[in-house]
């Protein structure tokens, strides 16, 4: 599948890309918010990944811009704050599966195939 | 009053394995004071042994060891069908990429780096451990979705084993079309539990010798809805719902609950349909007794792009031409003997 990264910390970017590519997806990566949403509205992609804490434009208004032009892809948030109301923040930005930190390789490889694989 | 638990609390036990002991010994009075029950192992062969004699909630495995390295204890780990499940962090010296790479490969859920930051061994522990119980809940929802369905197959005695059959033919046939690997237990197990919502159908309709009235085929139509109502409040049970739902409905579009045509029909409930039609021809029901194979045949084949999706029953003739209905019916005496056992 062709995957979109947003996210600013670069050992992320390098470990999660290895993962996903480990899988056989192919990864797109944007570091900052305004790039990021560029890209996706751009470009197609079978799942989206966005940091929520971004320079330039956080992951929240990201999705909501994505899901504004139309995009129906699966979007997955990354997140260091597991509580419920960012949850329910999330949820009302378009989000489909909201990740806490710190995120193994593995859960977010499952996440990625559970979001990419039509029910 | 304080409270009083019912059970005693799960001390989650972690898995060192290091060929250097002062790092096992680093690890395990770190790890002990997280309030982890710690077990050692020196080598890979050790670790493995470690898991014949109980299987860990956590490994942390070095990667770099005499007699067998941790990569191929974690290739080892992640391809058995049930300790795959249990979370491995291969520990690795930092921006070791090629290692990470290769464990990623190996199916390393995560990796520590050495030296190691206290702060980073408790967050990344806990973490895995927490998406090990659960994962281990999930597993016990389908384990109970699983063991109902055998209870519904076990109040209709024409019905005996055809359930584990359907699941058996599933797979077989999802695995010649090419679904993923990791898609063929959800054909099994949907297969399984295709019938689960004739727990709610009385027995005198599932067990009539004679052709149903029109209000009792209506009733006997409800089984694919009801057994989503059992299975809704069970997240885990949504990839089996495709399957529950839709295995009734034909390409021609005249089957139910939703009259869904050809494609229409999600992929996996057309392959457990053509699993359960022949199942059903070829073994004795109340209304009728098995028919023969060739007979079968002849019906699935006058089927085909009306009742089944026609490529899918070619598929599954070459299967059975390759002998999978012995092959199934083998597995079968396997089974029943190891439940007899």
């Amino acid at each position: 599948m062709r995957v979109l990264l947003v996210d600013d910390n670069p050992m992320n970017v390098e470990l999660f890309v290895d993962s996903l590519a480990a899988d056989g997806h192919e990864v797109a990566v944007e570091r900052d918010g305004l790039a990021g949403r560029e890209r996706g509205l751009r470009e197609p992609f079978d799942v989206l990944i966005l940091d929520i804490q971004l320079p330039g434009l956080d992951g929240y208004a990201i999705c909501r811009d994505l899901r504004a032009a139309g995009v129906n892809a699966p979007i997955l948030a990354l997140s260091s704050a597991a509580m419920s109301d960012q949850i329910s923040k999330g949820v009302a930005a378009g989000f489909d599966v909201y990740l806490t930190k710190p995120i193994s390789p593995s859960a977010l490889r499952d996440a990625v195939r559970t979001a990419g694989r039509p029910a | 009053m304080s409270a009083a638990p019912l059970f005693p609390a799960h001390v989650p036990t972690v898995l060192v394995v290091d060929d250097v002991e002062a790092n096992r010994e680093l690890l395990d009075a770190r790890l002990h004071d997280l309030g982890y029950d710690v077990r050692q192992a020196r080598d890979g062969i050790e670790a493995l042994e470690a898991f014949e004699d109980a299987e860990p909630d956590l490994v942390l495995l070095d990667v770099d060891m005499p007699r067998l390295d941790g990569i191929t204890v974690c290739r080892r780990i992640k391809a058995h069908p049930l300790r795959r499940l249990v979370p491995v962090v291969l520990l690795t010296a930092h921006q070791d990429r090629d290692t990470r790479l290769r464990g990623l490969a190996a199916g390393a859920d995560d990796f520590l780096s050495k030296p190691f930051d206290p702060a980073e061994l408790r967050v990344r522990t806990e973490v895995l451990l927490r998406d090990r119980e659960l994962n281990k809940q999930l597993d016990a929802a389908e384990g109970i979705v699983m063991a109902l369905a055998r209870v519904v197959e076990a109040r209709d005695r024409y019905t005996v084993h055809h359930a584990e059959r359907v699941g058996l033919y599933a797979r077989e046939i999802g695995r010649v079309h090419g679904v993923l690997t990791a898609d063929l237990d959800v054909l099994y197990k949907g297969g399984v539990m295709h019938d689960l919502g004739k727990a709610v159908i009385p027995a005198d309709i599932l067990l009539k010798r004679g052709a149903l009235s029109d209000v009792e085929r209506a009733l006997m139509e409800c089984h694919p809805t009801e057994a989503l109502r059992i299975i809704e409040p069970l997240r885990s049970m949504a990839r089996f719902a495709p399957i529950i739902r839709h295995h009734h409905e034909r390409v021609d579009g005249t089957g139910y609950p939703d009259h869904l045509p050809g494609d229409e029909i999600p992929l996996a409930a057309r392959i457990v349909g053509i699993a359960d039609g022949w199942d059903a021809m070829t073994s004795d029901r109340p209304y009728r007794s098995a028919l023969e194979m060739d007979e079968a045949l002849h019906r699935l084949r006058a089927g085909s792009g009306s009742q089944w999706d026609a490529q899918l029953v070619d598929t599954f003739i070459a299967l059975l031409d390759g002998g999978l209905a012995q092959r199934v019916q083998g597995e079968q005496l396997h089974v029943t003997e190891r439940m007899l056992a």
